[in-house]
């Protein structure tokens, strides 16, 4: 790690981890102190002026830590509001990957749907026909929506409402699916951790279950899905960082998907009755699992898009093509 | 507990022009190779094709000039193996030397060792195998009982190997044999190189359920092998065989043993695929992408010295796992016409594949015995 990443994961983890069982609105100004939410901006505006491969750090803790705020959501909007050279604002952002609605002049009459702590964030970005749009959530009627995991997804309505646009071209859905591939890996390392912890002290049978060979076959292939899913972040982030990386998000959090999906049930199993309880900590993480692989595309989704890729490209440049993609 | 640690991998700049040539080289060599052929991969041999790659200067190519080889770099490496293994190219000869007995040597034999192996294993011109399994020790590998007792000048060797893949063609065997008292399990373990023309050594090919002779078994009756042969220390085989095991538990023959199928079914697949033809497609091309990369990391960690020993281990059993289940989607999600119209080229590939994947998860450590070693990684025992 270099330096610059090894103080991001410090500062996250020590932010992150006093955040615990606070309201968004409680957590966000030392957040905010600790300048997180400015991973990707410029020196020059104050940020750390880092890579996507440093923010990934960050993005990883706030899977880990299952923490109760947009700090991934702000961290794009952060860097896609200076990058199209909209007025970044202090306040929390999110973002909204599901917008409908229509631009007259300078204001937004339209829907955002599925919006990540809506009701918390003071202004939302969303995209739309090749522009950005930045919108104060105080002008919207906020219809509370939450995730499997309880975390806020909201829907805002505009009527009328004062917006700042640019034109960029950007995909949000699909950097949507890199930030929720690193929560994905971040909160399957804790799973991981809390797993093998809880079977070397629980005893049965005379001795701790991980003793047992069917439990430690188990966690073994908990820790490969684990191993597999943060390769597919980190490399889904590198290839963010050099340009294009269509392809690359959509083969990361499909295998993310497939191993959150395996994992979790892996996590729970060796848990036994003690990880299906409110009080114990393996279900804030869980549950995520659970959520984030429906959002911004389950594994169907992206299955069938990388498939159409591939079979439209031929059987003659599969392997050209994915070799290039790393050269 | 131990965390592992997996790092995105640049490939060099020389990788592309490499890439280009191997590909130009494959072309020219391949015409003629049948479906049949190339779905073989790795389990194939020539050993013209190999002395061919020895002269372009592909095998032994991260030893040092002096000893033969082209000090390329792993990542160079790298490429050249994974051109051939997609390719379906007849690698399987030299695959082992190049792979684990080259490096090995360099880094514990002796000077002499170097001198007059490396050269020819560069050259396309050594075959190895590895004798380690016997009809008792299979994944116990500790229990080996074959003994080479100390002559004047030498070893006399007596014992049994099995399962060795390619002794009837390999030139030498790096064994491992027991040279101390049987009590002390991996304390008193030897590795010794063992010429295949040895008086007293026997070679029976055994017929596996494709129809092929891959393995063998390998009789030592009073085997000589002189002390000039002995790898390493004596009493060291067992640190060392656990080195070779970066080597060979991480490379794209990993992950890339059923590659021929996912092409043919792409092929037969065409440009517009249902459905279900997507979902498996897409599925098997994230998985791939993402075991490159881990592999590519091991590969990595190889090059700059560190000890990848457990990660090696990760992706060997996700990638066996993912090469061994791709045969069985295939034949899951393919159309009937296509599914029993036979001795087409996907026909063949699939054939043969349904029936060596269950070697995949078995071969150089089974899948429980990995996971095992995952398992003493995390803490559990």
């Amino acid at each position: 790690m270099n330096e610059l990443r090894t103080l991001l994961a410090d500062t996250t983890a020590r932010v992150l981890a006093d955040a615990k069982g606070k309201s968004p609105a409680e957590i966000w100004p030392a957040i905010t102190e600790a300048g997180l939410p400015k991973v990707l901006t410029s020196e020059e505006s104050g940020g750390f002026g880092g890579t996507w491969e440093d923010a990934l750090v960050v993005i990883e803790a706030c899977g880990h830590h299952a923490t109760t705020a947009p700090l991934p959501e702000a961290i794009l909007a952060a860097h896609l509001a200076q990058t199209a050279k909209l007025d970044s604002p202090d306040a929390m952002v999110t973002i909204a990957t599901h917008a409908q609605g229509a631009l007259s002049g300078t204001n937004f009459t339209g829907t955002l749907r599925f919006v990540p702590w809506g009701r918390d964030a003071a202004h939302v970005l969303t995209a739309e026909d090749g522009k950005l749009l930045l919108l104060n959530t105080a002008d919207a009627k906020i219809e509370p929506h939450q995730n499997p995991a309880s975390e806020p997804r909201d829907t805002l309505h505009f009527t009328n409402a004062p917006v700042q646009t640019a034109s960029f071209q950007t995909n949000l859905f699909a950097d949507l699916a890199l930030l929720r591939t690193a929560q994905i890996a971040g909160a399957l390392a804790h799973a991981l951790d809390l797993s093998v912890q809880y079977t070397k002290e629980r005893q049965q049978f005379g001795r701790a279950l991980a003793q047992f060979q069917a439990i430690q076959q188990q966690l073994a292939i908990l820790a490969e899905e684990t191993a597999a899913a943060g390769m597919a972040a980190a490399a889904a982030f590198r290839a963010r960082d050099q340009g294009d990386a269509g392809f690359e998000i959509a083969a990361a959090k499909l295998r993310a998907n497939r191993a959150a999906r395996t994992a979790t049930g892996i996590a729970h199993q060796v848990h036994g009755a003690m990880g299906f309880t409110a009080e114990y900590s393996l279900h804030p993480l869980t549950t995520r699992l659970w959520a984030w692989q429906s959002e911004a595309g389950n594994e169907r989704h992206w299955a069938e898009s990388l498939g159409k890729t591939v079979a439209k490209r031929g059987y003659r440049a599969f392997w050209p093509d994915l070799v290039a993609r790393s050269e | 507990m131990r965390k592992f640690h997996f790092t995105p991998f640049e490939m060099p700049p020389s990788a592309k022009a490499l890439r280009a040539e191997v590909r130009a080289f494959l072309a020219a060599e391949m015409p003629t190779a049948t479906a049949a052929e190339k779905s073989r991969s790795w389990s194939g041999g020539d050993a013209a094709f190999s002395k061919k790659l020895g002269a372009r200067g592909w095998l032994g190519m991260t030893l040092p000039k002096k000893y033969g080889g082209h000090a390329r770099s792993y990542a160079e490496r790298y490429v050249v193996i994974e051109e051939m293994l997609v390719a379906g190219a007849p690698v399987g000869l030299h695959w082992v030397a190049d792979r684990q007995s080259g490096p090995l040597i360099l880094r514990y034999g002796t000077e002499e060792q170097r001198q007059t192996l490396l050269p020819k294993i560069a050259a396309g011109e050594a075959f190895f195998c590895i004798g380690m399994s016997e009809p008792g020790s299979g994944s116990d590998l500790a229990s080996v009982r074959t003994r080479a007792r100390k002559v004047e000048g030498g070893w006399r060797v007596n014992g049994q190997k099995i399962w060795t893949s390619t002794a009837q063609h390999a030139h030498y065997m790096i064994t491992l044999v027991r040279t101390g008292e049987a009590e002390t399990r991996h304390a008193g373990l030897s590795q010794l190189l063992v010429d295949m023309k040895s008086d007293g050594l026997t070679v029976k090919p055994i017929a596996n359920i494709t129809g092929e002779s891959h393995f063998n078994e390998v009789f030592f009756d009073d085997v000589f092998v002189p002390d000039s042969m002995l790898i390493g220390d004596e009493g060291g085989g067992w640190k060392q065989v656990t080195a070779e095991l970066a080597f060979e538990r991480s490379g794209p023959e990993r992950y890339l043993s059923s590659i021929r199928l996912f092409l043919e079914f792409l092929r037969v697949t065409g440009e517009n695929p249902t459905e279900l033809e997507q979902q498996l497609l897409g599925r098997l091309t994230a998985e791939m992408w993402t075991l490159r990369q881990m592999s590519m990391s091991v590969m990595g960690k190889l090059a700059a010295g560190e000890d990848p020993t457990a990660e090696a281990t990760v992706v060997k059993d996700l990638g066996t796992s993912f090469e061994q289940e791709l045969p069985r989607l295939v034949q899951a999600n393919t159309r009937a016409d296509v599914l029993l119209e036979s001795g087409t080229a996907f026909d063949d590939t699939l054939t043969y594949l349904l029936q060596s994947a269950p070697s995949f998860s078995l071969r150089g450590g089974t899948r429980e015995i990995l996971r095992g070693i995952i398992a003493r990684e995390l803490g559990l025992r």
